[in-house]
């Protein structure tokens, strides 16, 4: 089936300046003794992940009820680049996500406007990599296990 | 030797091997590193399968699964609705106449989220409205989202496609290696650790020096048993050729004893043919000269008187020759008379006792018989002269003619009387029962009762010098 180009292709993923030092230290190209260490090998995994985390937790808190203030929480503060978002270009999986956690948040006229679902989906990471990073740390293993032991505890307990 | 040898090799190799074979050692070592080191790759692979899981769409979609399922259900009812094909702008405007979007969220205007997803439709309707010539480009995405989150197949994914069952699989995988790798790094410290205790010792090394000693023996047997066979062979030979020498040698004893009794008997033979020499040209002459000499003394010859018998010599084939006149050959047998060959036989006995050089009595049967006159008492004389003791048997008529000879001469007189002359020639009866000689003390002055004789004739014998 012939796809829809990547609405993304020309928005740039975007992360707060404050949170460079967790994209360093997690985020490093594969190599053997520092994937456990830092498990991410690209930034837009780690802000993928984020969006994902912040996703599930708002949507099962209230349905993204709140949601605004997630936007007013980030609001103000000072952003960089990360990636463009033709990095989903070899990825659609992750364009679905996104414009579906962008439906779930503003409903389907969302799909319209790749700013929007672009907009919120650097609020839900930004607000998800920092639990992402706090799942990395909790914990008496290497960071990779940390985390994925979290991760399976969350994905198991309901 | 080498087979002494190639024992103490192998001694030495099983006191290594006692403490550790080396080669094998390192082998093992060489495989639990190689081991190790797949492992340590098969966990950086298994590392690198963890981390990738961390952006593994699985993750998302089971983080997200309540959230997609929502979003889906909200395009699934635009679905239904048929809503996905139409227009998008009038598919907009019919959102702003309505509460509640398709989505079933608020479109109330006085309700703060409902205002804002009225303004965005609104700002989306204007959008759309000024990019007229794309005007189903809304609908496409939405469609396409539709379709493509089909396939993530939210609604069907299965506990064998969840996030945790491949974390479950990655982790077990990963402590199994992590396992297995200090199991092998233990292996190889242990290993490194039994290299360490062990002795310098080149078991290869130990097993190639046992394998050549191994090799030598082997040649040395083999050489040994073509050696044993050759000896065997040249024993029996040996014994066929020392058959053969002894045979040779007792020829050769047989030969040296023959040709010992031929050197003796060419000694001999030259001895003899010396004393045969000596005889015939030394000796023989010595004889013929004395023998001419007693022969002529008892004849009385004088060649210078004329005397037919000149001269008597042995000749070199020692016969005996006499000469006459003119050195004509006398026949002894036809021209010598019987007293002369008798004589010159006695000078013949004589000359060779002489010229021998040996004292030795001559003993001669009546040597006088045949004889009378002068050549019976030259004979006499001559005998009695030239003998260093002489024993004469005479007859009486042999003393006779002769009896002051006898008297001056002789040493002691014997008669021996035969008792079978009586009664014929004996007087007296011997008065024995069988025959013998009688002996008794008389000469030729006196007679006895055992040797008186009648007168005539007269043919006992009497005793002589």
């Amino acid at each position: 089936m012939q796809r829809h180009p990547n609405p993304f292709s020309r928005i740039t993923l975007m992360r707060p300046s404050g949170q460079r030092d967790f994209y360093r230290q997690y985020c490093e190209p594969p190599r053997e003794s520092r994937i456990d260490r830092s498990p991410f090998s690209r930034p837009v995994d780690l802000w993928f992940a984020g969006l994902s985390i912040a996703a599930r937790n708002e949507f099962k808190r209230n349905a993204f009820k709140s949601i605004d203030r997630i936007f007013q929480r980030w609001s103000g503060i000072r952003w960089s680049g990360l990636e463009q978002g033709s990095i989903f270009d070899s990825d659609r999986g992750r364009v679905e996500m996104v414009m579906l956690v962008a439906i779930a948040v503003d409903g389907v006229e969302v799909a319209a406007d790749p700013k929007r679902m672009m907009f919120i989906a650097n609020r839900l990471a930004a607000a998800g990599v920092p639990r992402i990073v706090e799942m990395l740390k909790d914990g008496d293993q290497e960071p990779i296990w940390n985390l994925s032991d979290a991760l399976e505890r969350l994905l198991t307990e309901e | 030797m080498f087979s002494a040898k190639g024992d103490d090799i192998q001694k030495k190799i099983n006191d290594a091997l006692l403490k550790g074979n080396k080669e094998e050692l390192q082998q093992a070592r060489e495989e639990a590193d190689s081991q190790l080191k797949q492992t340590n790759t098969e966990i950086s692979e298994a590392a690198s399968k963890h981390a990738q899981l961390l952006r593994d769409l699985a993750l998302s979609r089971d983080l997200l699964e309540p959230l997609l399922n929502h979003s889906m259900s909200k395009l699934n009812e635009l679905r239904e609705q048929g809503k996905l094909s139409t227009a998008t702008v009038p598919l907009l405007k019919e959102f702003l106449n309505a509460t509640t979007c398709i989505c079933g969220e608020s479109l109330v205007q006085h309700h703060p989220q409902g205002q804002l997803r009225r303004e965005n439709i609104e700002r989306l309707i204007e959008h759309l409205t000024e990019q007229s010539r794309k005007p189903d480009e809304f609908r496409s995405r939405l469609t396409d989202l539709y379709d493509a989150a089909a396939q993530l197949q939210l609604d069907q994914a299965t506990a064998a496609d969840s996030w945790v069952n491949k974390y479950t699989e990655v982790a077990k995988r990963r402590d199994k290696l992590e396992h297995d790798r200090g199991e092998q790094a233990r292996r190889l410290s242990e290993i490194n650790a039994q290299i360490k205790r062990l002795p310098k010792t080149d078991i290869q090394g130990l097993h190639d020096t046992k394998e050549y000693y191994e090799d030598q023996r082997m040649r040395a047997h083999k050489d040994q048993v073509q050696k044993e066979d050759k000896l065997t062979t040249i024993l029996k030979e040996k014994g066929s050729v020392q058959r053969k020498y002894d045979r040779l040698l007792n020829k050769k004893g047989n030969s040296d004893r023959v040709l010992s009794k031929l050197k003796i008997i060419r000694d001999t033979e030259k001895v003899l043919e010396k004393s045969r020499d000596r005889i015939k040209n030394d000796e023989r002459v010595k004889v013929s000269d004395l023998m001419d000499k007693f022969f002529r003394d008892m004849i009385g010859s004088d060649p210078e008187q004329g005397a037919i018998i000149r001269r008597a010599e042995i000749s070199p084939e020692f016969d005996i020759l006499v000469y006459g006149p003119e050195d004509r050959t006398l026949n002894p047998d036809r021209d010598l008379n019987g007293a002369s060959r008798r004589a010159l036989t006695l000078a013949f006995i004589l000359a060779l006792t002489k010229v021998s050089g040996e004292e030795a009595p001559n003993v001669i049967d009546t040597p006088l018989g045949m004889m009378s006159g002068y050549v019976k008492r030259a004979v006499l004389q001559t005998a009695i002269g030239e003998s260093s003791q002489l024993i004469l048997f005479l007859t009486r008529s042999e003393i006779t003619d002769c009896e002051e000879i006898l008297d001056t001469a002789a040493g002691r007189v014997i008669t021996l009387t035969n008792s079978a002359h009586y009664p014929k020639m004996l007087k007296n009866d011997p008065q024995v029962s069988v025959r013998k000689i009688l002996r008794c003390q008389c000469n030729h002055h006196r007679e006895c009762s055992i040797c008186e004789r009648h007168l005539d004739p007269v043919d006992g014998m009497e005793a002589a010098i």
